[in-house]
């Protein structure tokens, strides 16, 4: 600090550079500043350019501004493009190109055919990853994941709410427009939705998988008791990936639905009641053996996957808003591929 | 805080310049390297205490800046809305020369709320200003090649919507 403080003849000269600034005052400097502010200051000398692209100040802004999007699942796809850029593109079964342009776009996939899903999707990845942007150090990793994001260039896996329900999707975002475009890797690239709000938009839960596979329950489906909130996966054939439906656990036809002596519970029958729909309508309910964790069709009416249990007051609340504002008193529901699931 | 009274302690502080500042107890303990001193010399203060790298104009903004926030504590109804005008006040009344040294001083001081408010300000000052103007702000000299700035500019182009000309 001494070196900063001249004396030139009766009065102090202050001749701070921002460099001569304590670390932890610059850090905190820093960290105060937004994505666009962070860009501005690394052009300004070397040392800074090697701070502001520092992972830690990036990462914060990738919580607060994608957290609610942008989950585990999705920075794992994201640790595949930067491992997989950095390893050479030698493999061309990685190499996917899209509308046939080769700007060196990389999807990642899983599962087998003819049931292929894609993970995630990065365009012009090799200028996002090998440029200047990357380097060769994984400092910059976090920068280059916002830049991604924020140009659109990272087509990542999220959830999608439509209508009634939730879609896997890959996302990508717009900031044009401050709205979020999905599609899917199913017979085609195909859109399923522009336009869409932040708050239709979430992270998948940790616990879910991606693709077209039954979610595996971390807890049996024996502890579902009456009452509980659930999302459960659905869909109506076999070459068409699960969507998630709210419902709750219902009692069985055969319960007094008195708490003192219910055995629902314990039955080997779930009753899983769609509150959605109407009393009367056939969508209303349907009823799955517990011991069958995974994939089960019920009156041939689809197939249902697995079940996960909704812990938070806010994914209830979400789904809630979700539905039509009448829905109780309309008998017959207006959307869906869904009337073809089940004639009780 | 109530327990203020005309009794309180008084601790002295001496600049670089030789200059003497009556502090209450009180408001030395938020002023952490002077308290650590105290509390080194087991309460037994009696000559001043040196300040070898803080100087009278800092010390004086800061003693200021600190009785304020004690003040507008003492009342809590009003003491947030008082707080945040007094702060704005506080930030304007600034040069940027004088922001720096009083950065400079709070952290030699270790004058935790000051310190926050005095980086969010610098935050706030650069905030969509121009390459050149942050050069200037913090005495930077530019260490890039024509070339290189270049092809920094053109990488980060995205970012360049809005700036502020000055």
């Amino acid at each position: 600090m001494e070196s900063s403080i001249e004396k030139k003849g009766d009065y102090y000269c202050y001749c701070t550079s921002l460099l001569s600034l304590p670390e932890s005052i610059l850090d905190c400097i820093l960290k105060r500043l937004s994505p666009k502010e962070l860009i501005t200051i690394s052009q300004v000398c070397t040392n800074l350019r090697v701070r502001c692209r520092s992972d830690h100040l990036w990462e914060n802004h990738i919580k607060k501004k994608w957290g609610k999007v942008f989950g585990d699942v999705a920075y794992k796809e994201w640790q595949w493009h930067v491992t997989k850029s950095k390893e050479e593109k030698g493999n061309t079964f990685y190499q996917m190109i899209i509308n046939g342009e080769n700007d060196g776009s990389l999807g990642t996939f899983s599962g087998s055919w003819p049931m292929l899903c894609l993970g995630s999707y990065l365009i012009d990845s090799k200028n996002i990853l090998s440029g200047q942007l990357l380097l060769s150090n994984s400092l910059m990793m976090m920068m280059a994941l916002y830049i991604s994001l924020e140009n659109g260039k990272f087509w990542f896996p999220a959830q999608v709410y439509r209508e009634l329900l939730v879609s896997n999707a890959l996302v990508s975002y717009d900031s044009k427009t401050n709205t979020f475009q999905a599609r899917q890797q199913m017979g085609g690239w195909r859109i399923i939705g522009n336009s869409i709000r932040w708050d239709k938009v979430r992270a998948p839960p940790n616990e879910t998988s991606q693709c077209n596979i039954p979610h595996q329950l971390s807890d049996s489906l024996h502890h579902l008791r009456p009452g509980d909130h659930i999302e459960i996966q659905w869909k109506a054939s076999t070459e068409v990936p699960y969507d998630w439906w709210y419902a709750v656990i219902g009692h069985l036809n055969s319960c007094k639905e008195d708490e003192n002596c219910c055995g629902c519970q314990h039955s080997e029958t779930l009753m899983v009641e769609f509150k959605q729909y109407h009393v009367e309508s056939g969508m209303r309910k349907a009823r799955l053996q517990r011991n069958k964790n995974g994939q089960q069709c019920e009156n041939q009416c689809g197939i249902y996957g697995g079940i996960r249990k909704l812990q938070s007051e806010e994914e209830i609340h979400k789904w809630k808003q979700l539905f039509p504002p009448h829905h109780n008193q309309t008998p017959v529901p207006v959307y869906l591929p869904l009337n073809l699931r089940m004639h009780n | 805080m109530s327990g203020i009274s005309d009794t309180e302690r008084m601790i002295t502080l001496k600049t670089v310049e030789g200059t003497l500042f009556d502090v209450k107890s009180s408001i030395a303990k938020d002023i952490k390297t002077v308290q650590a001193f105290i509390d080194d010399s087991d309460d037994d203060v009696t000559s001043p205490i040196p300040l070898p790298n803080v100087f009278t104009r800092e010390l004086s903004r800061i003693l200021d800046y600190l009785n304020n926030h004690h003040r507008f504590r003492s009342d809590i109804e009003k003491a947030d809305e008082e707080m945040a005008r007094y702060d704005a006040e506080f930030a304007k009344s600034m040069s940027h020369e004088e922001l720096k040294a009083l950065i400079l001083a709070a952290n030699y001081l270790n004058v935790k709320d000051l310190l926050e408010f005095l980086n969010q300000t610098v935050a706030d000052v650069i905030q969509n200003k121009s390459v050149e103007f942050v050069r200037n702000f913090f005495g930077i000299e530019n260490d890039y090649t024509p070339e290189e700035e270049e092809k920094l500019r053109n990488e980060n182009e995205w970012a360049f919507n809005g700036v502020e000309q000055d």
